[in-house]
């Protein structure tokens, strides 16, 4: 199929696609209605198979670890952007490269905000 | 890309949207929940890129990286507010918090 | 390569103003008094000035969204952005005021309401799906952490939790309707889209459908429509009674301005399927909204109802053809924004040592003590009614004018009834701080400086639109000429 031709009819998967939320509203649905909620130690144990859990999972990570992965989120992500700006970088000469100047001081100001108010402080 | 492939994808991303939006309706921990989102927004991405493809063009594939992004700044916000929240009331269960009604 | 730049100055312009009040307050600390507010107004000026210093294009033919073709400066979009500029200028000075007699006056604030805006604008002027959708969530995102901005305050917290989760659900419905509109047409920008489905689709109309179903699902949570209204009230009354002044009035003129443009853009060859749809959610919007306000006590509560409820109102333009159901929006849009930033505002203005009035005994016998603040008050309250001398019921007029033209008298009639129905929640708060004995002592603030001036434009805009409309319709016709 082309971009010239028409597109095929989507009926089967519109079908397929009203089966499929069906299923997962009755799987889920019919285990609350039929089973009870019975807790049995090996229901509640973390893994069925394998090792002993040790320790609990309700251990507390310190609140800076949260402050740092959500940081790490933010600035990871937006490294997707560099990879195809990489792949075109000769096209869109000196262009190309004052959006990403822009691009990258932005991020920068967030940077030098994070850094100031303390979340990079471990 | 062949139709049969393109239905696939998307059946595919149509199952995924339907689990997210069930769960995001029906689970109770608000992890669990963002997790669900994240499941409707990359069935979404599934479809573009799977019509990206099949038109091919290129702006489904460009909508995908933005959503990638979009996506990546909604978590990061979604998880400040549930850390914030989290301190001040000492639990994840999404009923609990109904302190504002009436 | 050459990209045309121009039409996304005045969003490039708050979002970096919103970056460098950002950094500034990094740097200069002092605690709980920002000093950013004056960068952000400045910021904001500058972008209303560009805004129409830009040339106007009526649509945009030949556009590629790879070209700068994915946000234009027409009619539309410049009536838009000012009106989200100038509200965000008027929703800035009560912002501060409000942060400052909570004690969390830390700046950021003042960035995120930046970036909301910049979100907004975008909103209003995207022709295509991508920028669309970046543009919803850039505005979304900074509202999240508005929202939850009160740090000290669990109920913030919730709120925040509260409009996350649904605001991101309904941002996912609202991607998948693009991905599938995309899918049917090929293109992203709304005039590939139109003529797209203006052409015979053959089995894919049922897609064209359910995409644009999706996209109605996902604006209906953004603009509070019933059955997607539920956060609401939990988001307004938790939010910084500010940030809900703020969020209730721009968001609603953003995501109206966007659903106007792909409604009766991208998707008007549907609309003989849409209209019903949208005329049966304006009517639950219109009865819902107003019924659960009756029941309210707490006083955000009571008005974040009432914004459901004038999301219906608004809704019930929409029925009509383009050009007319465009201006009676840009009417109804402008009449609302200056009236409930005025109520939310004074309710903002009155916190002082982090409490503020939240029922109706709380503000009993306010007239003997702050007469212009309740003369102010009283002013929006019965705007708000729809009493005739007054911006909302111009609004009204228009919006159930729009709809009986186009065949659709039972909508205004609903209109008409509900809003003889909210004349009892809105006026027993006059009643209240008129004729009610005053509270034993003054807990509150005293109105003053900038805040004070805000409160006192948003009245005397809202009397003027009211006594003077003709200024207004002629912006409004203006701004409709992008649809024709």
């Amino acid at each position: 199929m082309t971009a010239s031709s028409p597109l095929p009819s989507y009926v089967p998967i519109l079908v397929l696609g009203a089966i499929a939320a069906g299923f997962a509203i009755l799987t889920i649905l019919f285990s609350h209605l039929i089973g009870r909620p019975r807790s049995t130690p090996a229901k509640s144990a973390t893994y069925e198979c394998g090792m002993p859990p040790v320790g609990t999972a309700h251990a507390r990570f310190p609140v800076k670890f949260y402050l740092v992965c959500v940081i790490f989120i933010l600035f990871d992500v937006d490294a997707a952007f560099l990879y195809p700006w990489a792949l075109v970088f000769r096209e869109l000469g000196i262009f190309g490269l004052i959006e990403m100047a822009l691009f990258v001081c932005i991020l920068g100001g967030g940077f030098a905000y994070a850094w100031k108010t303390g979340a990079l402080d471990w | 890309m062949s139709e049969t492939l393109l239905r696939h994808a998307l059946a595919l991303s149509l199952a995924l949207f339907a689990v997210g939006a069930v769960g995001v309706l029906l689970r109770r921990n608000v992890i669990t929940v963002l997790m669900c989102i994240e499941l409707m927004l990359n069935a979404a991405n599934l479809a573009l890129v799977a019509f990206s493809r099949s038109w091919a063009a290129v702006d489904g594939h460009v909508m995908a990286l933005f959503v990638l992004t979009v996506a990546a700044s909604e978590a990061a916000v979604g998880l400040a507010i549930v850390i914030a929240l989290q301190r001040a009331r000492d639990t994840l269960d999404v009923d609990a918090f109904d302190e504002l009604r009436g | 390569m050459t990209i045309d730049f121009r039409p996304a100055l005045p969003a490039l312009i708050v979002a970096l103003t919103g970056v460098v009040a950002l950094v500034i307050d990094a740097f200069t600390p002092r605690a709980g008094r920002s000093r950013t507010q004056s960068v952000c107004l400045t910021g904001l000026a500058a972008a209303l000035l560009v805004t129409f210093s830009l040339p106007v294009r009526i649509g945009c033919p030949a556009c590629s969204p790879l070209t700068g073709g994915s946000v234009v400066s027409d009619t539309w979009s410049v009536a838009l952005q000012a009106l989200v500029l100038v509200v965000g200028m008027l929703a800035l000075p009560l912002s501060t005021a409000y942060f400052r007699a909570i004690d969390q006056d830390r700046g950021e604030q003042n960035a995120l309401i930046m970036f909301a805006i910049a979100g907004m604008l975008g909103l209003v002027s995207s022709v295509e799906l991508i920028s669309l959708f970046i543009s919803l969530e850039i505005m979304s995102v900074a509202l999240y952490a508005l929202t939850g901005s009160r740090r000290a305050r669990s109920d913030s917290q919730e709120a925040a939790l509260k409009y996350f989760v649904t605001g991101a659900f309904s941002s996912a419905f609202f991607l998948y309707g693009v991905a599938w509109l995309y899918g049917v047409s090929g293109g992203t920008t709304f005039d590939r889209i139109a003529s797209t489905l203006a052409s015979p689709l053959g089995g894919n109309v049922g897609c064209a459908l359910l995409a644009s179903g999706f996209l109605l699902v996902g604006f209906g949570f953004k603009i509070a429509a019933v059955p997607f209204h539920s956060w609401a009230p939990d988001a307004y009354q938790g939010a910084p009674t500010s940030v809900t002044a703020f969020m209730s009035t721009a968001v609603k003129v953003a995501a109206f301005g966007a659903l106007t443009r792909v409604f009766h853009g991208a998707l008007f060859p549907l609309a003989d399927r849409w209209i019903p749809l949208l005329a049966a959610l304006a009517v639950l919007t219109m009865i819902v909204g107003n019924v659960s306000a009756l029941a309210q006590r707490d006083l955000k509560r009571m008005l974040a109802y009432s914004s459901v409820a004038h999301a219906g109102y608004v809704m019930t333009a929409l029925v009509s053809q383009p050009p007319q159901a465009a201006a009676a929006v840009f009417i109804y849009l402008v009449a609302y924004s200056v009236t409930n930033l005025g109520a939310f505002g004074v309710l903002a203005v009155l916190a002082k040592d982090g409490k503020e009035p939240l029922t109706l005994a709380d503000i009993s016998g306010m007239a003997r003590r702050r007469p212009f603040l309740s003369a102010a008050m009283a002013v929006f309250l019965v705007s708000l009614t729809g009493v005739p001398l007054t911006a909302g019921f111009i609004g009204k007029l228009r919006v159930f004018a729009a709809a009986i033209s186009a065949d659709h008298a039972v909508l205004a009639l609903v209109g008409l009834l509900m809003s003889a129905v909210s004349a009892y929640y809105y006026l027993r708060v006059v009643v209240a701080m008129y004729m009610e004995p005053p509270q034993d002592e003054d807990r509150w603030a005293n109105v003053t400086g900038a805040a004070g001036l805000v409160i006192a434009l948003c009245a005397l805009a809202v009397l003027m639109l009211g006594v003077f409309p003709e200024r207004l319709f002629a912006w409004a016709q203006t701004a409709a000429q992008t649809f024709r």
